[in-house]
């Protein structure tokens, strides 16, 4: 019915606001995603260069499509019509049949009309072009059926425009059915330098539309857009044209593949205008298979790229800038990037099969979370403009035509002006499609490549790279759909389609609902990176707003206790288990990390275990790699400190950094220690390397994380009291003291060795501590017994602790007592149950049960 | 034919693995009279009591001891199971569904391992199904009392055998409420078949919960991870085996999930009456097991869903040759592979269970008077060596066990007897202890590891000769 509003299958005003908001949420949020990505880079390799360049280039063609779009125009309802009318049906080697029956609708065109049939077959050389002409003549239609002139559907109707009069020319092919209200709809909008009224498309095909052949965004959101700028081009297909303006051109072009684009492409150079009509006037056959539709985009693609190289609209001075801009987007900026989402299909599967990282994510959480600033408005504007289906069926077809586009740019680099289009046929096949050809089967191979990628990982069951597993399964359910449409029988296409993404969907789901589940099993948030494994460790909810980096800091009263236990060090997938302590409260878990070996990663799972369980996690952190066999290895690397002061290791230190950066609660790093013994390649004095060496190096470390934010983390210089005997002077300890502002707490190490240990000796908690603690109290920092504990084979351990714990009260710097409950190659240290007695009795008591104290640093 | 596949398959090596921990369980609850059934379902089960009355009837009745007899009940439920399968599978579609559902269950790694296990859930597996197919059969014929009478009592016992049994019976009930023509009360008959025998469970389902070894078991194993949940969605295809099961539980996984989406979303299934029926008995244990592990308690174990089996191989039937050839056939091939590869690895040595037999034999042959058998890990259970401990080793043997630390044991104070009074310590752990674990245990003694000998299986058992220094 026609009305005095706008026509319908405009959006209204509600979405169109709704979705600006979120596209400009999208333009910002990947803005700020991208700068975050590219901070990331410099620790990956090329291979991530190349990922990171196809989401820069998804990014721009966004940005730079969201002003061309802000404005769908609506158009209102057109007077009613004028002039003479001729309809142009153009045949290629059509079933005479289904000619037959769009020729019958054309004739049912309410509107004095004449109607032709333009049978191209005999110029073509298809077989059997005669029956066209029989069709003619049994309906009385004047058909032209050329022998020779130029190639394609350009040739054809310029033939017939020199045959006919009418003022205006519809163009309808032979798979389309005219509506009988096509002149009522269309006519009416010819003001004098309107040059051609463009509509919507329509198809006979099922609503869900499984290959997005309705293409709601283009139709209902780009055309309407490019018409507010008169921009909007020809479809070829359902368009009424003036006589006039053709003719003005000097007729339908016949430099391009197919003529609509180009056409329209010189009208609008030429000062005409046009209109765009959001109703179909034409019902039509689309595409069935996938085949048949990457062959039908490969030709359009090539068509657009051709002319965007060729004749590129940005140089095109007959036109205005947003109509350059427009033409410059339809033509090239669209298929380019997204020939360029072939990185997101095969960087996936490449990452896994071959360990590539493209992706850094130390922390899963905020990953997830600068990701979903991007994806989540871009998916809300795309739904807000095409809705659920339309924008679905959208992110499909990019994934399944990036393989297209890109072939597409190839070919339209070799046609050059003048060398000829051949080998294209311009005619969508409609009743015998192809199934699988050349162009689909590497979207097929990609599919198999990344659900094989997928089992391959899953196979390993230990250290699976989960971020790009689930990468994969995207990915892959994004090919799913379209791949699928392998068969004109929609049964076997349908049950292909669900054969094929069902699996794929479930596994995701399966293993999404694995990374965040609050149980920690055998995937955990941390390793849910494409980095090197990192523990396990329970996954929490994501949070919109990040909780406040804490850094430990030392109690105003009473003392921490802490320990260090392998059995607890080192976590498990069952939690930590700290029943052995009782109910001592320790504050401090304490491992011990070297920069080289498996174990050279901050293990986010287990730091996150030991967070959980109320305490901070202490590293020891070695630069070296442990030796095997022998307790130490004191000349490994010399001019370890020289080499960390000058930055070669700032790559490993800086994902480090990150890493402790986004884990935000409090970390406690024991950097270097015991320099001032002999036994370590650090030591401050020798092993090439100077005092001055080493204060660098700790400074640079520590600088390297402030760098990164990293401020949750509290360093400890810890040097040992050597073993009881006269403490290193404070005068030496000042020359690699790496200053008050690198350091929050001083540590001691100390032991009762045992009358039978490498070094027999039985000393007393003070004799083992205080002359190393007169020392460096003048320091003024807390100070920790960083390693504290006496053998086994003592004379008393439980007498021992139980002396420590009342005579510590003496050294009132002391804010922490870190219990060294292990079994050394020099000595048995854990405790037994007496001194196990002790320590948990103590753990009791207000003095060393003081509240876990952290600072907010930051956000 | 089918079913004689199955009792090759099921048959083949019945006996040859030593009985898992579980089963020796299952054996000690059902060896001590219906009281220490009574007992056990209190103290260290988690199900409810029925298959031990079973079980012990069996012992009793037949003297079985072996482990061959002990597993034959289940290996007798299993070969029914295929048959039951096929049952299902004629009334919910046809004859060439039935056929290749059975194949499917003959050769499911899941059917194997609990039709050779002295557990519970193969009965359970068979009454649910047998559940179903005669609610199906009450459907088509609601004048029939018997079937009714079948499904009413399949539906209870299925409950008495395992709690899981509700999460296909809940949906059973659901369908059957829906199929007008079968009398009302004949369909809340079957609803409260399942329901009343669970309602009254319930207290004994929590005083489990709260024992037994079943926290243990679940902090250990039954943790969400996407490879387990892969597992749980392709249940039939998950086995005994821990190595080279991957390739079958992944290839399963594609094939049960496309039979199931196919069956709900497929055009050519809108008119299968048993359409839904199918497909919530499928999904539904699977997504309750999920969601109970994400959100209470970790489950998320293939036993637990191990009802859902019969539904899924009956869907995977009737997809098979119901779609056009290329999906059928395509389908079929995953799920027989899948099958195969399980069924095959759980037939290798690695694919049994821990030999704890010959473990306890090579203890028993060398064994003097004044050892000490130690258990650490899993033989750390009181029940778990007590099998072949009394069959092999003499009556008057000590044995240190409920220590779960390897220090512990060693500082127990039978240990410490015998090491003091020139007595040996044999140490079976499975899976084995570390070395230096051991040898750190054993600083405060004067005494050394003199041997050391792994046993095979899915995880070995180890045996290690401790004794003094001289």
């Amino acid at each position: 019915m026609r009305g005095r509003g706008s026509f319908p299958g405009y959006l209204s005003h509600g979405r169109v606001r709704v979705a600006r908001v979120a596209a400009l949420l999208a333009v910002v949020g990947g803005a700020s995603y991208l700068v975050w990505r590219a901070q990331q880079l410099p620790q990956l390799g090329p291979f991530a260069w190349g990922f990171y360049a196809a989401e820069v280039l998804t990014y721009l063609t966004l940005a730079s499509a969201v002003p061309l779009m802000w404005t769908p125009r609506p158009r209102r309802w057109a007077p009613p019509p004028h002039g003479s009318l001729d309809v142009f049906i153009t045949v290629c080697g059509e079933d005479p049949e289904m000619v037959e029956a769009t020729v019958q609708a054309a004739l049912d065109i309410d509107y004095h009309h004449k109607t032709y049939i333009l049978n191209d077959g005999r110029r073509a050389r298809i077989e059997g072009w005669e029956a066209i002409d029989a069709v003619a003549e049994r309906l009385g239609v004047p058909c032209f059926t050329r022998p020779i002139g130029a190639r394609g559907k350009a040739g054809n109707l310029n033939y017939a425009l020199q045959h006919t009069d009418g003022e205006f020319v519809a163009v309808i092919d032979a798979d389309h059915l005219a509506r009988p209200d096509l002149a009522d709809d269309l006519l009416g909008h010819f003001h004098p330098r309107v040059a051609f009224v463009a509509t919507r498309q329509d198809f006979r095909i099922d609503t869900r539309d499984y290959l997005g052949n309705a293409e709601h965004f283009f139709y209902g959101v780009i055309q309407p857009a490019k018409d507010a700028d008169n921009a909007a081009f020809s479809c070829g297909n359902g368009v009424v044209y003036r006589r006039t303006a053709i003719e003005d051109i000097g007729g339908f072009s016949e430099w391009n593949l197919v003529e609509d684009l180009h056409t329209s492409y010189r009208l609008h150079a030429s000062g005409w205008q046009s209109v765009y009509v959001p109703r179909p006037v034409t019902t039509g056959t689309a595409p069935a298979t996938a085949a048949e539709m990457a062959a039908q985009r490969l030709r359009w693609a090539t068509d657009s790229l051709r002319l965007f190289f060729w004749d590129n609209p940005l140089l095109n001075r007959g036109l205005t800038v947003r109509q350059r801009l427009h033409y410059a987007q339809t033509t090239g900026v669209y298929y380019l990037a997204t020939a360029g989402q072939i990185c997101f299909l095969i960087c996936p599967a490449l990452s896994l099969l071959l360990g590539l990282r493209v992706l850094d994510p130390a922390d899963t959480m905020d990953y997830v979370v600068h990701l979903a600033v991007f994806v989540v408005p871009l998916g809300a504007m795309l739904v807000a403009f095409a809705g659920w289906r339309g924008a679905i069926r959208l992110v499909q077809m990019q994934s399944f035509l990036a393989p297209v586009f890109c072939l597409a740019a190839v070919r339209a680099l070799r046609m050059r002006p003048g060398r000829g289009v051949r080998g294209f046929s311009g005619v969508t096949a409609k009743s015998r499609q192809q199934t699988v050809n050349r162009i689909t089967l590497v979207q097929h191979l990609l599919f198999g490549l990344l659900l094989a990628s997928v089992g391959f990982e899953l196979a390993r069951e230990n250290g699976i790279q989960w971020g790009a597993v689930m990468w994969a399964l995207v990915m892959a359910g994004t090919l799913s759909t379209q791949n699928s449409m392998v068969s004109m029988r929609w049964e076997i296409a349908q049950s292909t389609r669900i054969a094929l993404t069902a699996p794929v969907l479930v596994a995701l789901a399966l293993v999404l609902v694995a990374i965040w589940s609050p149980f920690p099993g055998g995937s955990s948030l941390a390793s849910v990176s494409t980095g090197p494994p990192q523990g396990q460790a329970a996954a929490a909810k994501p949070k919109p707003r990040l909780p406040a980096r804490r850094r430990l800091v030392a109690p105003r009263h009473g003392v921490y206790l802490g320990a260090y236990d392998p059995t607890v060090a080192f976590g498990s997938a069952h939690g930590l288990t700290l029943a052995r302590y009782g109910p001592a409260k320790l504050v401090i878990l304490h491992r011990f990390q070297q920069w080289w070996g498996k174990d050279r990663w901050l293990d986010l799972g287990w730091a996150k275990q030991v967070a959980d369980a109320g305490a901070a996690p202490m590293i020891t952190w070695e630069p070296w790699r442990k030796p095997r066999g022998t307790v130490t290895d004191s000349n490994q690397h010399p001019g370890l400190l020289k080499d960390i002061a000058k930055g070669r290791y700032d790559r490993y230190l800086t994902r480090w950094a990150r890493d402790a950066a986004a884990f935000r609660r409090p970390i406690v790093i024991r950097f270097m220690h015991e320099m001032n013994g002999s036994w370590y390649p650090w030591r401050a004095h020798g092993n090439g390397d100077s005092p001055a060496d080493y204060k660098r190096a700790f400074r640079h470390v520590h600088n390297l994380f402030g760098a990164e934010h990293a401020d949750n983390v509290s360093w400890v210089w810890s040097i040992d009291t050597l073993a009881g005997g006269p403490p290193t002077p404070r005068a030496d300890l000042a020359k690699y003291y790496p200053g008050s502002r690198y350091v929050d707490w001083i540590g001691l190490s100390g032991f009762n060795w045992g009358p039978e240990s490498v070094y027999p000796t039985e000393r007393s908690f003070q004799a083992t501590f205080r002359p190393a603690y007169d020392v460096v109290q003048g320091f003024g920092k807390p100070v920790m017994l960083s390693e504290i504990g006496t053998s086994a084979k003592s004379v008393d351990p439980a007498g021992w602790l139980q002396s420590a714990l009342e005579d510590v009260r003496e050294l009132s710097a002391v804010k922490s007592i870190v219990w060294f409950d292990a079994d050394s190659p020099d000595a048995d240290f854990r405790l037994r149950r007496p001194a196990l007695r002790n320590l948990r009795r103590a753990g009791r008591t207000r003095e060393f049960s003081p509240a876990f104290q952290t600072r907010a640093i930051s956000r | 034919m089918v079913m004689g596949f199955a009792a090759v398959v099921i048959l083949t090596g019945l006996g040859r693995s030593s009985l898992f921990i579980d089963e020796i369980f299952s054996w000690n609850a059902s060896s001590h009279g219906l009281h220490g059934v009574a007992q056990a379902v209190h103290k260290s089960e988690v199900t409810p009591p029925l298959y031990y009355v079973i079980l012990h009837l069996w012992i009793t009745l037949t003297g079985a001891e072996s482990e061959a007899a002990l597993r034959l009940p289940s290996a007798l439920a299993g070969i029914a199971f295929v048959g039951a399968v096929m049952w299902l599978g004629i009334l919910v579609a046809d004859r060439r569904a039935a056929v290749v559902a059975g194949i499917l269950a003959a050769l499911s790694p899941l059917t194997l391992l609990y039709a050779q296990e002295v557990r519970a859930y193969i009965f359970v597996m068979l009454a649910v199904t047998v559940a179903a197919a005669a609610v199906v059969k009450l459907s088509q014929q609601p004048d029939r009392r018997r079937w009714l009478a079948l499904a009413v009592t399949a539906s209870a016992v299925a409950v008495l055998l395992h709690y899981t049994a509700v999460l296909v019976l809940f949906p059973l009930s659901l369908w059957i409420l829906r199929e007008s023509q079968v009398g009302l009360k004949a369909r809340l008959a079957i609803g409260a078949a399942g329901l009343i025998p669970f309602v009254a469970l319930i207290p004994l389902m929590l005083v489990q919960m709260g024992a037994g070894h079943h926290s243990v078991a679940a902090d250990a194993y039954a943790k969400i991870t996407p490879v387990g949940l892969l597992r749980l969605a392709g249940t039939p295809f998950d086995g005994r085996a821990l190595d080279g099961m991957t390739a079958s539980y992944e290839l399963g996984f594609v094939a049960l999930v496309d039979a199931v989406a196919l069956l709900a979303f497929a055009d050519r299934f809108r008119s299968l009456r048993t359409r839904w029926l199918l497909v919530g008995a499928c999904v539904l244990p699977v997504v309750a097991i999920i969601a109970v592990s994400a959100l209470a308690h970790p489950l998320a174990l293939t036993r637990y869903t191990a009802v859902a089996v019969p539904f899924m191989l009956v869907a995977i039937g009737v997809v098979v040759v119901s779609m056009p050839r290329a999906i059928g056939g395509g389908l079929l091939a995953l799920a027989v592979i899948g099958g195969a590869l399980g069924v095959g690895a759980a037939q290798t040595p690695s694919g049994q269970w821990p030999d704890t037999r010959s473990a306890v034999r090579a203890a028993a042959a060398h064994y003097r008077p004044g050892d000490v058998v130690v258990g650490l890990n899993n033989m750390a259970y009181e029940d778990a060596m007590s099998y072949y401990d009394l069959r092999e080793m003499p009556p008057s043997a000590p044995r240190a066990t409920g220590y779960f630390s390897t220090y512990d044991a060693m500082r127990a104070a039978t240990t410490r007897r015998a090491l003091a009074h020139g007595g040996r310590v044999w140490v079976l752990s499975s899976p084995p202890v570390l070395p230096q674990d051991l040898q750190n245990a054993l600083r405060e003694h004067r005494a050394q590891v003199r041997s050391e000998r792994q046993f095979g299986g899915s995880y070995p058992v180890q045996l290690d000769l401790v004794a003094p220094r001289r």
